[in-house]
């Protein structure tokens, strides 16, 4: 509480995330914050708003890794049943990945979740990994997080490989462009927050369309017309698309994209000889 | 009894990205991709017996047309005749282009999509003389302009606009008499219009799957057609009967052509395979496989008259011009 009266009174906000991280070992878990404000609110008849909380970032994190703040491990993100929350880090954070061989940003949040529940980041025949899902258009606190495991990884011998996971659709490849490139609207942040080495798995519409006998004829949705602007906006306007671009190999996937009228959900793979996680396991053998 | 195709003469890097569309005129070799560029290749092919195997260039390029499509071009169409070619690119637009005495191309103008309606023009073809261009849309629409009446502020006279049933039109092809249209479809319709009437003629049955490319044969007879349904239906123009379905293909056929002569079928498919069919035996009587990068365009060189055997040539994903031959003696 008296953090609560502490953020009224300078006028600060503060998230719930925030509250935790404060004191972790006395709340000892997210949702017990959560359900303390929330009583809080309910009993004064007030909304959560009128305490100076305020939504907390969306990402998501799973993975054998640890946040240590003031020589206190903060996080420990490995439980596959509980969402671990992408904390918003503090300057002399540190982060144990030692155990990890590879990062996956995931576009959807249905996606990171069968992923986690199934423990892939453990898992993987590719080694132990750290998936992060943003739930769409990451916000500022999960760039910041996946820059600061790139930043850490660089000062290691082995490199720690950055992959995207997203649908075969021009929305997915535009958000991979942002956890990479930043976004137009955040232009002062981009240099400090990208992912140079961010490598797209999949899912590309060629990927399916190779293998015709592997999926079902659901597999495959037509491009709207409102897919197909999105794609042609995207080869126009920004220059991470540009035919003299950072990503060429990218740039014709969106043409080959036109050609076949087509898109990709991830879900397709769900179906697929050894699932989801057969496909990534083999996708990420093969670009190793 | 099968036959026997060599593979003559490769250009690896033709294009800095995927080939997408490939046209002919009696003497060149037009190719256009994901890059800004056009290029132009003579085919004339003399083999010249230099004293150094890098001297000899059956297909040298003799042309580029620079920045032409700022987001690429995904269709290439020539006049039967050789001196109208039309392009179409990613954004939407056409452009129109006549070929010197000399083998040079330039432009002639373009037709601007109305705002609205960006990205609208999809598959082209030209009619014998190169007056009329056929384009489809992406609601399933036949427009058909006419290429003499080029305005510059981007705009042509409208010769007719043929509806159908409102799926993306994938395909279309002019008869070399005039006489048709034909398109296919997203969602594996096949339509035949009549050009004197301006009347659909025929809705043939038979393809469920889109219909990548559609090709009158050189007489008019035929039409074949094929996509993702891994077949190519063959359909008797006059009747509309179907008259044949051809097997072999294991992945979507992206392209078609027919020899000079309508004797023998040339498809493309995806997983980077060419074959030839004869339509005498109603089977495939050779296969190539350069890659197993997707092949976007497949078409014969004309023939030439002093040559015994035909050539073809394919385009795709692997970025290469392959040029493939009958092997003598088969």
């Amino acid at each position: 509480m008296s953090i609560l009266l502490d953020a009224i009174r300078t006028g600060q906000l503060i998230s719930k995330r925030d509250i935790y991280y404060i004191e972790p070992e006395f709340f000892r878990a997210q949702y017990i914050v959560n359900n303390i404000i929330d009583d809080l609110a309910c009993t004064i008849g007030v909304n959560r708003g009128a305490l100076n909380v305020e939504a907390a970032g969306k990402g998501l994190v799973a993975g054998n890794f640890r946040l240590i703040r003031e020589s206190q491990v903060v996080l420990d993100a490995q439980s596959p049943t509980e969402d671990t929350l992408i904390p918003r880090l503090k300057n002399g954070d540190e982060i144990d990945i030692s155990r990890i061989r590879w990062v996956m940003v995931i576009e959807k949040e249905a996606v990171f979740h069968r992923l986690a529940r199934s423990a892939y980041h453990i898992r993987a025949t590719g080694g132990e990994g750290i998936l992060v899902t943003g739930k769409g258009y990451p916000d500022l606190s999960t760039r910041a997080f996946l820059r600061k495991l790139y930043d850490v990884a660089s000062t290691r011998p082995t490199p720690l490989r950055f992959y995207a996971l997203t649908d075969g659709d021009p929305h997915g490849m535009a958000i991979m462009s942002t956890y990479k490139y930043g976004s137009v609207a955040q232009l002062h942040e981009n240099a400090r927050l990208s992912l140079p080495r961010l490598q797209w798995l999949g899912l590309r519409v060629s990927d399916i369309v190779a293998v015709p006998d592997e999926f079902g004829d659901k597999a495959l949705c037509p491009l709207t017309k409102r897919d197909r602007n999105k794609i042609l906006a995207m080869l126009q306007n920004s220059p991470v698309w540009a035919s003299d671009g950072p990503e060429p190999q990218w740039r014709v996937e969106l043409q080959r994209m036109l050609m076949l009228n087509f898109k990709a959900e991830i879900e397709v793979l769900y179906e697929h000889t050894g699932g989801l996680e057969g496909w990534i396991d083999r996708r990420m053998f093969r670009q190793e | 009894m099968s036959k026997q195709y060599l593979q003559t003469h490769t250009i690896p890097l033709a294009h800095p990205t995927d080939i997408f569309s490939l046209a002919v005129t009696p003497s060149q070799l037009l190719s256009a991709s994901g890059s800004s560029s056009l290029r132009i290749h003579s085919t004339k092919g003399q083999i010249i017996h230099a004293d150094t195997p890098d001297d000899e260039h059956p297909y040298p390029l003799v042309q580029t047309l620079e920045k032409v499509h700022p987001l690429g071009c995904h269709h290439i169409c020539t006049s039967l005749d050789g001196r109208t070619a039309a392009t179409a690119g990613f954004s939407g637009e056409l452009k129109v282009w006549q070929c010197s005495e000399d083998g040079q191309w330039t432009a002639v103008g373009e037709i601007n999509p109305a705002e609205k309606q960006a990205g609208e023009h999809w598959a082209l073809a030209l009619s014998e003389n190169g007056q009329y261009l056929a384009a489809t849309t992406h609601d399933g629409r036949i427009n058909v302009y006419d290429t003499r009446s080029i305005a510059p502020e981007g705009t042509a006279h409208k010769f007719t606009q043929y509806e159908t049933k409102g799926s993306f039109g994938m395909s279309v092809d002019l008869s070399s008499n005039g006489s048709m249209t034909a398109s296919g479809h997203q969602n594996g319709g096949i339509y035949i219009f009549n050009n004197t009437t301006q009347r659909l003629a025929h809705s043939l049955a038979g393809l469920i799957k889109p219909v990548r490319s559609v090709k009158f044969s050189p007489a008019c007879r035929y039409l074949a057609a094929a996509g993702d349904a891994r077949i190519i239906a063959l359909y008797d123009t006059q009747s509309g009967e179907q008259i044949a379905n051809l097997t072999g293909h294991g992945s979507w056929i992206m392209s078609l052509d027919w020899n000079w002569s309508g004797e023998y079928l040339l498809s493309g498919g995806y997983d980077g395979k060419v074959k030839i069919w004869s339509l005498e035996r109603r089977e495939c009587v050779a296969t190539q496989t350069e890659s197993e990068k997707c092949l976007w365009s497949v078409r014969w060189l004309p023939k030439a008259a002093s040559a015994r055997n035909e050539t073809f040539v394919t385009g795709g994903a692997g970025k290469t011009l392959a040029f493939y031959r009958e092997a003598s003696g088969t």
